[in-house]
């Protein structure tokens, strides 16, 4: 009996040390062409576009600027990658949802050619784990916006299927 | 131990290592990418080749070329959307329109000014935009633009008296938001 709650015990400090290995983890990690992200490998990056314009200046590299219409738009692909942990062992894949933190009316923020709001949206229901994906994101702003600075959070969220 | 008793350390070493059942309670991960850019107010100045105007090397750019080739006051051909007309012994001119395309981003702005200037002087022939002749001075071609395309007519004088050969300038434009 006790040599059966030692293994107990230390099968229990073994999940816990391997807590991380637990349950799912998302990381984002800087696309081989894409902008370099801040953070890259960690579950929350940033992606900063430096100070940019529609009409002339420079954007950073691995960033695409495009002008149509009365909008110009910014975009760069980024990698998200998604492993499972021990509880998720029967999972085949998951759900990647994401949205936005804070409500835009002005500009429009797309993730894998997702309309981003604050409701989150599937931006994939079979995602495969620990394939480093690449998604394109892109944001467009109006030609009539003020100039001025823009932020917002994408929040991700991966579910085991 | 008793049959009992193992059973229950069988179930225990299970829970540990599996939790729940992953179909019975899905596990999830959550992450956040920040996004932040800063705008800046820009001003766009493009030529684009006018319907009744020579085609423009370079339309749809802010660097676009007119080229009218060989041509002569007496005789010879133009180009299509090229009129040349002879101004008795004085000069002739050849004139075509083009179009001066003005957008404005990321700025509250009801209209512009485009001034327009040689890049070299030319003290022989007569170099116009409308009715403004231009110089290597500014000149201004309207204070009030509407934003989008505009066709102006530029016109090339050249009296008679001039010696045959190539002819060629640079017309800088300027476009302000106001």
């Amino acid at each position: 009996m006790r040599r059966s709650c030692l293994v107990l015990v230390a099968l229990l400090f073994w999940s816990c040390r391997a807590s991380a290995q637990l349950t799912l983890t998302v990381a984002f990690v800087s696309d081989p062409s894409g902008i370099t992200l801040s953070g890259s490998g960690t579950s929350s990056a940033s992606l900063s576009f430096g100070t940019v314009q529609a009409f002339g200046g420079t954007v950073p590299s691995g960033v695409t600027k495009s002008v149509a219409g009365n909008s110009w738009t910014l975009s760069t692909p980024f990698d998200v990658l998604v492993q499972k942990g021990v509880l998720d062992s029967l999972s085949a894949n998951y759900t990647l949802t994401a949205k936005l933190q804070a409500a835009d009316i002005q500009d429009t923020w797309k993730f894998n050619s997702v309309v981003l709001s604050t409701t989150a949206a599937t931006i994939t229901a079979t995602g495969i784990y620990g394939n480093t994906t690449s998604y394109g994101f892109s944001l467009t702003v109006p030609f009539s916006a003020s100039a001025g600075a823009i932020s917002n959070t994408i929040n991700f969220t991966a579910v085991a299927n | 131990m008793s049959t009992r008793q193992k059973l229950l350390i069988a179930t225990l070493i299970v829970t540990a290592i599996f939790g729940t059942v992953p179909s019975a309670s899905a596990t999830s991960a959550t992450g956040t990418v920040a996004v932040t850019a800063t705008t800046v107010a820009s001003v766009s100045l493009t030529f684009v080749t006018d319907g009744a105007g020579i085609t423009l090397g370079g339309t749809g750019t802010s660097a676009a070329t007119i080229t009218f080739g060989s041509v002569q006051a007496y005789g010879g051909a133009v180009p299509a959307n090229v009129t040349k007309a002879v101004n008795g012994t004085t000069n002739w001119s050849l004139s075509t329109p083009f179009d001066v395309v003005v957008e404005v981003a990321n700025q509250t702005s009801s209209n512009y000014t485009l001034t327009a200037a040689l890049q070299t002087a030319d003290a022989t022939n007569t170099w116009a935009l409308g009715a403004t002749n231009l110089s290597t001075t500014a000149a201004t071609l309207t204070s009030t633009g509407a934003y989008g395309s505009t066709a102006y007519t530029f016109k090339l004088t050249i009296p008679f008296s001039a010696a045959a050969g190539a002819i060629s300038n640079t017309i800088n434009f300027t476009a302000t938001a106001n």
